[in-house]
């Protein structure tokens, strides 16, 4: 059966699966000719032009439909050059609330049916609600293997580092999940044994929005870094175990899940925490010596909170190195200095 | 080139690949300079290396068996065959400056390329810095451009500074844009003097916005401000930073006697260091 594709980490994939669909993430990643700039403008996240033009070139697999999840401006134009890239395609919406407030889980529970709706329609068959807990099922099983290895990543234990992981989030939301969780069993199977760790660098946090080339990652360890967790839209926090209490309607759980599931930058986090305190938790509980944002370019809701961000960390004795990126190779080559250089200020040896 | 040539073996080599010139240095183990050279980098650059290596080492008046550790450093610092090491100018330059001037708070390195400031803490160390970023707007290779726009010499702009009066702002600082706009203000007649000095607040106000990001809050004014890098010789451009950073005395930026050997410097004296640690 063709895919639906997607294109944020807040897309329900067990709501995909549950209709019998593989769900396909469409990553930044591609050698087609940028000609996105025909249907958006110049200064609009790269991340989302990269996307039209895996569109405008075909560069996909044959697409039952596609959910947009207008989470920032640009993914709401996104849905608009996608339209007009390939008017023939079925798109489907999923609103997300900005915030986890007072009636947030009924809105969000109320956007999973609009979307439970629109799937069925496409799948020709209604989407029970036991099919959705065993999606959530898979779901979970996928994030904890990811989880399992992004602890072998962070001990150096995971042959190819975290260059490899990153493959394993991609494999994650482009195949099928059960074909996911083998292949990242598999991948766990070559973990070095506990004693026998990789060499390892100066350890790292990194934190932004879209990051999916594992070259990246191999350039920060070929510069002496070691990623030892990270806050990406195309890392951990791609996929967020659901947890579905039993007994629980699988809607109202996933709504209540998708709400508590580590926030970016154009989520308003539930309580007093802001994003720029959760940062800077998660990269004191790694045990990072500095940390990276790596930030795709034009990206205001991350560039407007680096400020708090920065004074949080200058708070907390973390220093802070920001790139920003165009998820293209190229942009990644410009940095290398500057990644070398921060690893040697925290004292990687010069 | 420059030498002393009573220096004793063995000797710490550091080269320094930029994109207009290559800069190697030998220091003792004293960490005291023995000699060094500058030679242009061109298009060829391991000829460019051999090059700057041999001048070292013939006015150190010792032979490569004295080189007892090389640290490159600069963009084609990946590129040097027989390295111990290759470190990024940023800690270099920070190297070198915290050896001739220290105390700096905010080193500023001006080469070819690419221009940096670098907020330094105790002992010279790097606690943050920032580099322009993708293009050559306030470099050397835009006052290059902008020289032979003008049909003068680079060396020259300094000089040429010295007797302006300040009237002139230009409004590029793309080195594209910018040479259009010299070539327009020369055809409509203005004074060369003008022009260098207009280019060289440009470059200052570029630099400036550089040292804010590594001194958030701080007053730029109180900092001990150095500069590195081939444009640290023009003076011109060392007065406008000063300006911009507060100052009526162009001596408040300090400079070292050789400003664009600074990362050679440090890279041979991270090389030292490096032989020190694991002899």
């Amino acid at each position: 059966m063709p895919e639906p594709a997607l294109g944020c980490a807040y897309t329900p994939l067990p709501l995909v699966a549950a209709a019998g669909f593989r769900a396909v993430r469409v990553l930044p990643v591609t050698e087609a000719p940028e000609r996105a700039g025909s249907l958006l403008h110049d200064n609009l996240c790269p991340h989302v032009k990269r996307v039209v033009d895996r569109a405008l070139a075909g560069d996909l697999p044959d697409l039952a439909g596609v959910v947009i999840v207008p989470a920032c401006d640009a993914m709401r134009r996104l849905g608009d050059a996608w339209y007009a890239a390939r008017p023939s395609d079925r798109i489907a919406t999923f609103d997300l609330p900005a915030s986890g407030g007072e009636g947030a889980a009924d809105r969000l529970e109320g956007s999973l049916a609009r979307l439970r709706d629109v799937l069925a329609g496409w799948s020709g068959r209604p989407i029970a609600d036991e099919a959705i807990r065993d999606a959530a099922r898979a779901y979970d099983a996928l994030a904890d293997a990811l989880a399992g290895l992004g602890a072998l990543a962070a001990a150096g234990r995971l042959p190819g580092g975290r260059a490899r992981l990153q493959e394993a989030f991609a494999a994650s939301v482009t195949l099928r999940q059960a074909e996911a969780v083998a292949a990242l069993r598999a991948m766990a199977d070559d973990a070095l044994p506990g004693d026998a760790g990789g060499p390892r660098g100066v350890p790292l946090f990194v934190f932004g929005n879209v990051l999916p080339l594992p070259e990246a990652f191999r350039l920060i360890e070929d510069c002496g870094g070691h990623v030892v967790d990270d806050d990406l839209c195309t890392g951990s926090r791609q996929i967020a175990p659901l947890r579905l209490a039993d007994g629980e309607d699988p809607l109202r759980g996933m709504a209540r899940s998708l709400l508590s599931r580590p926030p970016c930058a154009r989520t308003i986090p539930s309580g007093s925490r802001s994003i720029a305190n959760l940062i800077v938790d998660r990269a004191r509980a790694c045990g990072a010596r500095g940390v990276v944002a790596h930030v795709a370019k034009f990206c205001d809701p991350y560039l407007a909170r680096i400020p708090a961000i920065r004074k949080g960390l200058v708070s907390a004795g973390l220093p802070l190195l920001v790139l920003e990126g165009d998820c293209t190779q190229r942009s990644l080559g410009q940095q290398r200095t500057r990644i070398e250089a921060f690893v040697e200020m925290l004292g990687g040896e010069p | 080139m420059s030498a002393n040539p009573g220096a004793a073996a063995p000797l710490y080599l550091g080269l320094d690949l930029g994109s207009l010139s290559c800069d190697a240095v030998l220091v003792d183990d004293a960490g005291r300079v023995a000699a060094s050279a500058v030679v242009p980098t061109g298009a060829r650059h391991a000829a460019a290396m051999e090059r700057a290596r041999c001048e070292a080492l013939g006015a150190a008046g010792v032979g490569p068996e004295a080189i007892a550790a090389t640290v490159s450093t600069g963009y084609g610092r990946e590129r040097v065959e027989g390295r111990t090491a290759a470190v990024t100018e940023i800690t270099c330059h920070a190297r070198g400056i915290a050896a001739l001037l220290p105390g700096t708070d905010v080193l500023v390195d001006i080469g070819g390329q690419d221009s940096k400031a670098m907020r330094l803490g105790p002992g010279g160390r790097v606690v943050e810095f920032a580099m322009n970023d993708k293009c050559a707007a306030g470099t050397g290779r835009f006052l290059d451009a902008m020289a032979r726009a003008m049909e003068v010499r680079v060396e020259d702009l300094g000089a040429l500074d010295a007797t302006a009066t300040g009237g002139l702002t230009l409004s590029s600082m793309c080195t594209v844009f910018a040479e259009s706009e010299v070539v327009s203000l020369i055809a409509d007649g203005a004074d060369v003097h003008e022009i260098v000095r207009g280019l060289h607040r440009a470059v200052a106000a570029r630099t400036v916005a550089l040292v804010r990001r590594v001194a958030p809050g701080e007053d730029l004014a109180a900092l001990r401000v150095a500069m590195s890098g081939g444009v640290a010789r023009n003076a011109g451009v060392v007065r406008a930073l000063a300006e911009a950073l507060g100052h009526a005395d162009a001596s408040a930026v300090s400079v070292p006697p050789a400003p664009d050997t600074v990362g050679a410097l440090g890279a041979a004296l991270i090389a030292r260091d490096r032989c020190r640690r694991s002899p």
